[in-house]
C-alpha cells in the first residue's frame, strides 16, 4: 500500500516515514503543502496522512485541490486541532479520519489499516481467498495453515493482490502502490517479486496468480 | 465611612431632628409667649374694668362692686383675686375670696400695669397685675375748688391652670408634630437615598455578575446619574483590559499547548519506531539523538516562556550602561554566516565597530540577535538585509530592514504575539515562534522600544532607546 505523508516537522515526517515503511507500507513525504498537492494529484496514494498547519499550501487548500482527483486516496488528517469545530471541519472539508497530536503510533498504525480496508472495500481484518488468509492487520499470510514467511516488500505485493483478488492488477499498478517516489523499481522488479511470492505459496498455491499477457496478474482462487 | 446608606440616613435624619426640634421649640416659646401676654392682657382688662367702676364724688370714692356680676372673685372652687387700696395703702376693696387676707405686692405700683408670677393665697400657681389707677371723678366743675382726684392701686390675681394647660397642649402638639414630621422625613430621606443608590445597587449587582470567561464589552446597567456614570465607564474600561488579558492568555496556553502536541508527537513517533525495531542499533542511537534535540528545542521554548512570565510579573532587573553595538553586530552576523550563505542573503551592516548605545546588554544582545536572525531566515532567498544605527534627539535607534513578499500590515500588530507564523506553520523547527515576543517584551522592560513599520514591500524593525516609535505602516 502506499502512503503519502504531508507533515511540516521534519522529525514527526521522517520517523512516520520509517515507521510505516518498516510495517511494508510505500511512503513519500512532503513538508509543505505544495509539494503534497502534487505529490497527491500526480500518484495513486492508498492513504493521505496529512497535517493542517503547512507551509506554502495549508491542508483544507490541499483537500480542496484534490477533490477534483479521480481515485482520491482515504485521507487521515494528523493535526494538533484538537477542537470539535476542527475536527467537523476537516471531515467537512473531505477527510475520511481525524487523528489529533500528540498520538500513539500503533492507533496511528490501526487508523491507516482501516483506510485501507476502506478503501479496498474490505469489512474484515482477513482476506481469505481458498487456502490463503492474509491477516492485513497482522500482517501475515498463511496457506493452508502454514505461514508464509515474507519480506515486507513480499508481503505488500500479497495484500495488495489479496484486496484487489479476482482483478487484474497492471505492473503499474503494483509499482505506484508498493513502491515510493524515490525508490523505484527495476523494470522487472515486479516480476521478480510475483515469481518470489510463487514459490512461496508452494506447488499447490502457485495457480492462484495468474498472468494475464500484457495486462498484469490476477490472484484469485487456483482453478481446480 | 462604611456605609453611604448609614451616612446620609444618620446625617439626614440628625439634621432633620435637630431642625424640627429647634423650630419645635421656637414655637412653643413664641405660642407660650403669646399666651401668656394674651392672658396678662386679660388681668390689664380686669384692672381696667376695676377703673370703670370705682367713682369719686367730690372727696368720697365708691366702688361699684356686684358679686353678682363678677361672682369668680368670690369664695368658689378656684376664685380670682382682688385687692384695691388708696396710694396711702388704705384699702379701699378686696375680693371675698381673700378672705379678709392682704395680697402679696412686691413692688410699688405705677401707671403702667406690672405683672408677676407667684402663688395665689390658696397656693395655687397665679399671676398678678398690679397698676396705679386715677379714679373717675364725677364732680361736674373745673377750678380751684374741684378736689384732688384720688388714686387707687388695683391688684387683681388669677390661677394660670388653664394657661399652664394651654402652655402643655402646645408642647404636646408641638412633639406630636415634630415626630410625625420625622417620621415623614425619615421615610421621604429613606426612599430618596434608597432610589438614589439604586444605580450604585445595579452597578455593584452587575459587577458581581461578571464572569472572566464571558466579560461582555460594557457594563448592562440601563442610564446612570451623572455621579456614577464615571465610575461604571471606568469600570467598563478595566472589563475591556481585563478582557483583553484573559484572551491574550487564553490564547497564549492554547498556543503554548498547540506549540507542545508537535514536539510531543515527535518525541512519540521517533521513540515507538526505534522500539518496535529495537534490533537496529544505528536506528536506536539515531532515534536517542532525535529525541535529544526535540526535548533541548522544547527545553529552550520553556525557558523563554519562563522569561517571558517573569517579564510580565516585573521580577527582571535590567542594568543601564554602554554597549559596543558595532561589535555585538558584528559578532551576531558572523554566527548567521552559514544561513546567510544557505540562503543567498547579503548583509550589509552600517553599524561600525565601536559603536556605543546606552541600554542593557543582555537584552541588547538578545533583541539585535532575533532581529537579525529573522531578516536572514524570512528574507526572500537571494535578498539583502540593511542594518543602521541612527542618533537623533531623541536618542538612539537601531534599525534592521530586509524586503517581505508576504507581510501584510494588518500583520505588523501580531508579529510579537507568542507563536504568530504568517502561514500558521513553521518551516524552520529550530525557531520557536517566542523570539519577537521575548525581544518586545524585554526591550519594554528594559525601557526601549520595538516597532515594525511596512513601507512599500519593505519591513523594517526599530529598537530605539524608550523613543516613542509606535507600530505604522507608511504605504500598504
Amino acid at each position: 500500500m502506499r502512503i503519502l505523508i504531508v507533515e511540516d516537522s521534519e522529525t514527526l515526517r521522517e520517523s512516520l516515514r520509517i515507521g510505516l515503511a518498516r510495517e511494508g507500507f510505500a511512503v513519500d513525504v512532503a513538508g509543505d503543502g505544495e509539494l503534497g498537492l502534487r505529490y497527491a494529484r500526480n500518484n495513486p496514494y492508498d492513504v493521505l496522512v496529512l497535517d493542517l498547519l503547512l507551509p506554502k499550501l495549508d491542508g483544507m487548500s490541499l483537500l480542496a485541490g484534490l477533490r477534483e482527483k479521480a481515485d482520491r486516496p482515504h485521507v487521515l488528517v494528523l493535526t494538533a486541532r484538537d477542537r470539535v469545530e476542527d475536527r467537523v471541519e476537516g471531515l467537512n472539508a473531505g477527510a475520511d479520519d481525524y487523528l489529533v497530536k500528540p498520538f500513539a503510533f500503533d492507533e496511528l498504525l490501526a487508523r491507516i489499516h482501516a483506510l485501507v480496508r476502506r478503501r479496498y472495500e474490505e469489512r474484515s481484518s482477513a482476506v481469505t481467498i481458498g487456502d490463503l488468509v492474509v491477516d492485513v492487520v497482522g500482517r501475515r499470510a498463511t496457506f493452508r495453515g502454514r505461514a508464509l514467511d515474507l519480506t515486507a516488500r513480499e508481503y505488500a505485493l500479497l495484500e495488495y493482490l489479496a484486496l484487489r483478488r479476482g482483478h487484474t492488477v497492471s505492473r503499474v499498478d503494483i509499482e505506484d502502490h508498493i513502491y515510493g517516489v524515490e525508490k523505484l523499481p527495476a523494470s522487472n522488479a515486479v516480476d521478480s517479486a510475483v515469481c518470489i511470492l510463487r514459490a512461496k505459496l508452494g506447488p499447490e498455491g502457485k495457480a492462484m496468480i495468474r498472468t494475464r499477457r500484457g495486462q498484469g496478474y490476477v490472484l484469485d482462487e487456483a482453478p481446480a | 465611612m462604611r456605609s453611604i446608606r448609614t451616612y446620609l440616613l444618620s446625617r439626614l435624619l440628625g439634621g432633620a431632628a435637630l431642625v424640627l426640634a429647634g423650630a419645635g421649640v421656637v414655637v412653643y416659646l413664641l405660642v407660650a409667649r403669646s399666651l401668656a401676654a394674651q392672658f396678662d392682657r386679660h388681668l390689664a382688662d380686669r384692672v381696667q374694668g376695676f377703673a370703670s367702676i370705682i367713682f369719686q364724688v367730690e372727696d368720697q370714692v365708691e366702688f361699684e362692686f356686684s358679686d353678682e356680676l363678677m361672682p369668680e372673685y368670690g369664695a368658689g372652687d378656684r376664685p380670682a383675686y382682688f385687692e384695691l387700696r388708696f396710694a396711702d395703702g388704705q384699702l379701699l376693696e378686696r375680693s371675698v375670696s381673700l378672705g379678709g387676707e392682704d395680697l402679696p405686692v412686691p413692688h410699688a405700683p405705677a401707671g403702667e400695669a406690672v405683672h408677676w408670677t407667684a402663688p395665689l393665697p390658696d397656693g395655687r400657681p397665679g399671676r398678678y397685675v398690679a397698676q396705679l389707677i386715677e379714679v373717675h371723678h364725677v364732680y361736674p366743675e373745673e377750678g380751684p375748688g374741684r378736689p384732688t382726684a384720688a388714686r387707687v392701686q388695683v391688684v387683681v390675681a388669677a390661677g394660670v391652670e388653664e394657661l399652664l394647660a394651654a402652655e402643655r397642649e402646645v408642647l404636646a402638639s408641638c412633639v406630636v408634630v415634630g415626630l410625625v414630621l420625622m417620621g415623614l422625613i425619615a421615610f421621604l430621606a429613606w426612599t430618596a437615598v434608597a432610589r438614589g443608590l439604586a444605580p450604585a445597587g445595579r452597578l455593584a449587582a452587575a459587577v458581581n455578575a461578571l464572569r472572566p470567561d464571558r466579560l461582555p464589552a460594557g457594563l448592562d446597567v440601563g442610564e446612570l446619574p451623572a455621579e456614577i456614570d464615571p465610575v461604571a465607564r471606568t469600570i467598563d474600561a478595566l472589563i475591556r483590559r481585563v478582557d483583553a488579558a484573559l484572551r491574550r492568555e487564553r490564547r497564549t496556553t492554547a498556543d503554548i499547548a498547540h506549540e507542545l502536541r508537535t514536539p510531543i508527537s515527535e518525541l512519540l513517533t521517533v521513540s515507538e519506531v526505534a522500539l518496535r525495531n529495537g534490533r537496529d542499533p544505528d536506528g536506536v542511537r539515531k532515534a536517542l539523538g532525535t529525541i535529544r534535540d526535540v526535548a533541548a528545542r522544547m527545553g529552550r521554548a520553556v525557558s523563554t516562556l519562563l522569561k517571558l512570565a517573569r517579564l510580565e510579573m516585573g521580577a527582571e532587573k535590567f542594568a543601564r550602561e554602554d554597549v559596543d553595538l558595532g561589535g555585538l553586530v558584528n559578532d551576531l552576523l558572523r554566527s548567521l554566516s552559514a544561513a546567510q550563505r544557505e540562503r543567498g542573503i547579503h548583509v550589509v551592516s552600517r553599524v561600525d565597530a565601536g559603536e556605543r548605545v546606552h541600554g542593557d546588554p543582555e537584552v541588547l544582545r538578545i533583541v539585535v540577535s532575533n532581529l537579525l536572525s529573522n531578516a536572514v531566515h524570512y528574507s526572500p532567498a537571494g535578498g539583502g538585509v540593511d542594518c543602521r544605527l541612527e542618533r537623533g534627539p531623541e536618542g538612539w535607534r537601531f534599525l534592521v530592514e530586509n524586503r517581505t513578499d508576504d507581510l501584510r500590515a494588518e500583520d505588523l500588530a501580531a508579529l510579537s504575539e507568542p507563536f504568530w507564523r504568517k502561514d500558521g506553520a513553521r518551516v524552520d523547527r529550530d525557531r520557536s515562534g517566542l523570539g519577537l515576543a521575548l525581544s518586545r517584551a524585554l526591550a519594554d522592560e528594559a525601557g526601549m522600544k520595538l516597532s515594525f513599520e511596512l513601507d512599500h514591500g519593505t519591513f523594517r524593525a526599530a529598537l530605539a532607546d524608550g523613543v516613542a516609535a509606535g507600530t505604522r505602516v507608511i504605504a500598504p
